[in-house]
């Protein structure tokens, strides 16, 4: 216990003194493991470890959705899901804000990183917020929370690396991400409503349009239709594994780039492949060197340890998981969504477990609260995107702008907690 | 980034390699559920054969990802430190990149070299593992050349500077 201790003080040390995080869990993690059993022992674990999940079936899925969110974005169809998002809500006072979460979360059904939905949505609905005299507070704030739907509505690379330490079914754990997603969209909308209601100042009506005008809006986003339909009902009706589902979607997406004049030079492959395959290995090199500070802390016993403390101390499931949450929320703060999984499932499984928690449950109410930590200070890695994409922003007005928004997501890990069925209602059907 | 030559030709490597393993991938599994749908038949081995061709995609990721620098890090402090220690943290950050790279790079080849003598195979194909580990620690290792190379450039950039 005392070791793993040291090893998770010496792994927050070497990080936040800048040490890549997966280099810090790799050489705390093997030198750890030394300690306890031996430098063969260690050496041989941390390369079977590392091999195996290089090769692991369920982790296939990583680089080809990340290239399907590249493929994507080079078609331009967030666009015509903001052209859309507009055209139903546009005419209210804020719509222009609506419509970019509605374009968020629709976007977030063939991406997985809210990083790239952030990015993308920056420069999609910004300019035109701006344009209608939106203030940069509800225009970058709502953004930057919007992005956040990226890992929570699936696909999900965050979810993919979870079920890999939690061993749960990815397919399973991608439809209970679908309806809180939904929910959380229809919290911004809401809380959207109630900022502009309080303070009309901070955006305006837009003009409605007419029914033609909507109907053509909608007939622009056949393209996405295809996809969504494809990929997530595909694996929703069992037709696809997600791995398949993400291929399928990876090659439809490339065609679609392709017939609107994308993706015509041999250079735009070696950018676009090599910039997904570059994401996809720095999330494998931390999943890996996770793995091997996970076997390091399970050799010195502290998550049975952390199980005995949890009874000793008659602490309910609930209890457990609202204390969960908080570290997860005071870690976000500091940690990227990849960082707080990796640091906290491998630690708290057997708990849970053994207080007959779901785990795919835990799971969607994990990322809503490491959602949060992508939006609040210090770090708040969507705000710092979108200042990425729009430079000229201030980031106090950010700051500013996600404070609802992360009421809003409090809200919806509330709900969740009173509701569970939210999240596992949709795959207790899944064929 | 600007890169020394072999860093630069590398860095391509790395590029082609993934493009190549992607495409292979993504036309394996759709040719796989093409022949399953159409013709209720299954590509022999073809699962088996994505999983192994994702090591050798994600090492040449690596390549990737130490040229352009895209590791996953806390920044929270780096201002901080960089104001104090502005060639120390840079020289601190960099020393980690490399010596973490290696230990993944050996790792991998010890354990590509435990594979291939105990002549371990893959279950449905029967193919020696070993081959793709081997091939995922040298990719590995090429960007632990990218890292000492660009560490190399940028201590001469500083003392130019």
């Amino acid at each position: 216990m005392t070791l793993a201790l040291i090893g998770f003080a010496m792994l927050l040390l070497l990080s936040f003194s800048g040490v890549a995080l997966a280099y810090a869990s790799l050489l705390v993690g093997v030198a750890g493991f030394a300690w306890v059993r031996g430098g063969s022992s260690a050496v041989a674990m941390a390369g079977q470890q590392i091999s195996e999940l290089f090769v692991n079936p369920n982790l296939v899925v990583v680089p080809v959705f990340i290239l399907m969110g590249e493929f994507i974005r080079r078609g331009r169809i967030a666009d015509e899901l903001y052209d859309f998002g507009n055209a139903l809500v546009g005419r209210f006072r804020g719509g222009l804000a609506m419509s970019t979460v509605l374009a968020c979360g629709a976007f977030s059904t063939v991406c997985g990183s809210s990083v790239a939905t952030a990015a993308t949505m920056t420069k999609v609905a910004m300019p035109s917020m701006r344009r209608h005299g939106y203030h940069d507070s509800l225009s970058a704030g709502t953004i930057a929370a919007g992005g956040t739907l990226g890992i929570l509505i699936p696909p999900s690379i965050p979810m993919v690396v979870y079920c890999l330490f939690a061993r749960e079914d990815i397919g399973r754990m991608f439809m209970a991400g679908l309806v809180p997603g939904a929910v959380l969209v229809g919290l911004f909308m809401l809380t959207i409503a109630v900022w502009v209601r309080w303070r009309p100042e901070v955006a305006r009506a837009g003009e409605p349009l007419t029914s033609e005008q909507r109907w053509a809006a909608l007939r622009k986003t056949w393209a996405f239709v295809v996809l969504f339909v494809v990929v997530l009902g595909g694996i929703y009706a069992g037709l696809f594994t997600p791995t398949e589902a993400a291929s399928v979607g990876a090659l439809g997406a490339w065609l679609f780039a392709w017939s609107r004049g994308s993706m015509r030079h041999w250079r735009d492959y070696l950018d676009v492949v090599g910039s997904a395959a570059a994401i996809s290995a720095s999330v494998f090199a931390i999943a890996a060197c996770a793995m091997v500070f996970a076997q390091f802390v399970n050799v010195t016993g502290m998550p049975f340890a952390v199980l005995e403390q949890v009874k000793a101390w008659n602490l309910s499931g609930l209890g457990l998981i609202l204390a969960i949450g908080v570290i997860c929320i005071v870690m976000g703060m500091v940690f990227e969504s990849l960082g707080i999984l990796v640091l906290i499932i491998p630690l708290f499984i057997p708990t849970l477990q053994d207080q007959g928690v779901d785990l795919i449950w835990f799971g969607v109410y994990a990322i809503v609260l490491i959602e949060l930590g992508l939006i609040t200070p210090p770090v708040g890695v969507n705000v710092f995107t979108v200042k990425a994409a729009r430079p000229d922003l201030r980031l106090q007005d950010i700051f500013v702008g996600i404070a609802p928004f992360a009421v809003a997501m409090l809200a919806m890990a509330g709900l969740i907690l009173a509701f569970p069925s939210i999240v596992v209602g949709l795959p207790n059907l899944m064929r | 980034m600007q890169h020394p030559g072999f860093a630069r030709a590398l860095y391509v490597f790395g590029q082609v390699v993934c493009v190549l393993g992607a495409t292979f991938i993504i036309l394996l599994t759709v040719i796989g559920v093409l022949m399953r749908s159409g013709f209720n038949k299954a590509i022999f081995g073809g699962d088996e054969l994505t999983n192994l061709v994702l090591a050798p995609l994600i090492g040449a990721g690596l390549i990737l990802v130490s040229a352009l620098r895209i590791h996953i890090r806390v920044d929270l402090f780096e201002s901080g430190l960089k104001r104090r220690w502005p060639r120390g943290h840079a020289q601190w950050v960099s020393g980690f990149d490399v010596l973490g790279t290696l230990a993944l790079g050996v790792l991998l080849l010890l354990h590509a070299w435990h594979t291939l003598k105990t002549q371990e195979t893959s279950v449905v194909l029967e193919w020696p593992v070993g081959g793709f580990y081997l091939a995922t620690g040298l990719l590995v290792l090429g960007g632990a050349c990218v890292h000492i190379l660009g560490l190399h450039v940028l201590s001469v950039e500083e003392d130019r500077a």
